[in-house]
């Protein structure tokens, strides 16, 4: 995590955080959806907890947080919890609290060992009165 | 300012979309008038004499300056028949150029009698084309449509035939240098001559939101216009989203209302927000928009693309704007100082916010919006402006600069210009 000083521009594709948020939520857990359409706008990544039905919502960006901190504060609309996923340069404290303070979690991307990117949660999503449960009921029909 | 007895207020004059029938029948004390491009489709012309309100027929000749393909159909490359009607109905040189080129200023010479002949056909088409709809004047606003007087108007007098202003044609400009600004100006006072007796006429000043940065521009607009005899202005800045827009934009806006006002005639601004719903303190009468958005308007992102039905929009009343449904849902569950209790949002989902969604449907977001206009005028009328800058400022201390999600640059911008005046 940095702080303060402002992150150069990135040239990491949105795509290359996929992999590393796979393992953090492994398959043998939950179901995993990309680009799934909600109320006009689309959740990048959708995961689905085989065990408890809860919906998790991630919003990828290399570097644009506070857009990824509006789109993803809608999807706590329709998912139990919401993360924002981001290139560990553009993490600060102040960030992870801002998002924090709408409910938000918030996933650090970086690379790891052996040049291998990694994925690991900052900050844990709250729990909000937001979730409207026809959208949860919605969202939960793309996994069948 | 706070409004004497009798003043309607800041009238209100809806764009009507043809889905809006329905609600607009309904909603007959919940606005003052319409706004409709004189290219309307014969049922809608019908719809608005069905009304029973005063209404302009904004020409739209700026449509003749675009690149002709915007004009085309994007599948059949053909001119749309709508402008070809438009055409036909202006004659030349708007019919002359449709499909080959975009009209010059040339296209209208100082000599002759061309020029005084097509701002004629320009305003005939306009009274041709509502034929049989008594002139409802705006000015003074027709009182059987005093919105928001506890008794019924008895001073109705019996109007003339036609639109409340015929609206000479115009084009958008850049500045006083540019010569459009001087043909503008040149076809409206042709307009004052060949007009038929008791005609109003009011010139649409059609600016780009650039020439208001400029003060010299603001006022030689204003002293120009206003040094002629017509009975009222409109006022469109293109491309000028309120809420968007800078301090400096809005105080040019602010000072041209004013310079044209000076004397007492009518300015209406066409495209208008909350912004335009306060200024009328500073001489304003009146403002366009559709119900809930187009608030604003691009004369030059006219076609090929876009079109078609716009998505409903709810408009979040302390925000004075309008969001995505679901972005309004998010921020009304959190927030429970921008929620709504008009009747529509009673009737459609009251305290179950599962149900918001529901408001997309049915034109509740537009009736919605209806309810939150109405309260907006009163605010002002009850009030005072000044009154709804102190709730502006008091929305800005609540949600503060921290919040990415409430965006109330727009509100400290506005009560800013204003507070200047």
């Amino acid at each position: 995590m940095t702080t303060g000083k402002p992150a150069p521009r990135a040239s990491i594709a949105e795509k290359a955080l996929l992999a590393p948020l796979r393992r953090l939520f492994p398959a043998e857990r939950f179901a995993l959806r990309t680009e799934v359409p909600f109320r006009g706008k689309n959740i990048d990544v959708l995961l689905l907890d085989r065990k408890t039905r809860r919906l998790v919502a991630v919003e990828l960006k290399v570097r644009k947080w506070r857009k990824a901190l509006r789109q993803a504060a809608v999807y706590q609309l329709g998912a139990h919890q919401v993360y924002v996923a981001l290139w560990h340069k553009h993490v600060s404290d102040e960030r992870v609290a801002r998002m924090s303070s709408h409910g938000l979690g918030v996933i650090e991307i970086a690379e790891g060992p052996r040049r291998r990117w990694t994925a690991h949660v900052v900050a844990k999503p709250k729990r909000t009165s937001l979730l409207n449960r026809r959208y949860a009921h919605d969202l939960r029909g793309e996994f069948v | 300012m706070k409004p004497g007895n009798g003043n309607p207020g800041p009238l209100m004059l809806l764009r009507p979309l043809s889905g809006n029938k329905r609600l607009l029948r309904a909603a007959e004390g919940l606005y003052h008038g319409l706004h409709v491009p004189v290219t309307v489709a014969d049922f809608m012309a019908d719809f608005v004499l069905e009304t029973d309100k005063p209404f302009i027929a904004d020409p739209s000749t700026y449509l003749f300056v675009l690149r002709p393909e915007q004009l085309r159909d994007p599948e059949t490359r053909a001119i749309r028949p709508v402008h070809r009607k438009l055409a036909v109905g202006f004659g030349a040189p708007f019919e002359n150029v449709l499909g080959r080129r975009a009209l010059t200023v040339a296209d209208f010479p100082e000599t002759g009698t061309a020029a005084d002949e097509a701002v004629q056909r320009v305003l005939a088409h306009q009274k041709s084309k509502f034929a049989g709809q008594m002139n409802l004047p705006l000015d003074p606003y027709y009182s059987k449509y005093l919105l928001y007087a506890d008794q019924a108007p008895t001073d109705a007098a019996p109007p003339p035939t036609g639109p409340a202003y015929l609206i000479p044609p115009y084009f958008p400009f850049r500045g006083v240098d540019d010569p459009w600004y001087a043909l503008n100006l040149r076809l409206a006072e042709r307009a004052l001559d060949v007009r038929a007796e008791g005609e109003p006429v009011a010139p649409t000043i059609h600016v780009t939101a650039k020439a208001l940065e400029d003060a010299g521009t603001v006022s030689r607009v204003a002293e120009d216009y206003r040094a002629r005899a017509f009975d009222a202005f409109f006022l469109w800045v293109n491309d000028l989203p309120e809420e968007r827009a800078t301090a400096l934009r809005l105080r040019g806006l602010m000072h041209l209302v004013r310079g044209l006002s000076a004397d007492g005639r009518r300015v209406f601004k066409l495209y208008g927000g909350y912004f335009s719903m306060l200024l009328f303190a500073q001489g304003l009468s009146g403002f366009t928009c559709g119900l809930g958005q187009g608030a604003w308007k691009n004369s030059y992102a006219y076609g090929p693309g876009g079109g078609g039905k716009p998505k409903p929009k709810f408009y979040v009343g302390p925000l004075h704007r309008s969001l995505e449904i679901v972005d309004a849902e998010r921020l009304l569950r959190e927030h429970e100082s921008l929620r709504c209790a008009c009747k529509t949002c009673q009737e459609v989902y009251g305290s179950n916010f599962d149900r918001f969604a529901e408001m997309g449907g049915d034109g509740h977001c537009e009736e919605h919006f209806l309810y939150a206009r109405r309260a907006e005028a009163r605010a002002i009328l009850d009030g005072g402006v000044d009154a709804c800058l102190s709730g502006l400022a008091g929305t800005v201390r609540e949600f503060g600069d921290m919040n990415p999600l409430v965006l109330v640059n727009s509100l400290r911008t506005w009560r800013e210009v204003l507070t200047e005046a």
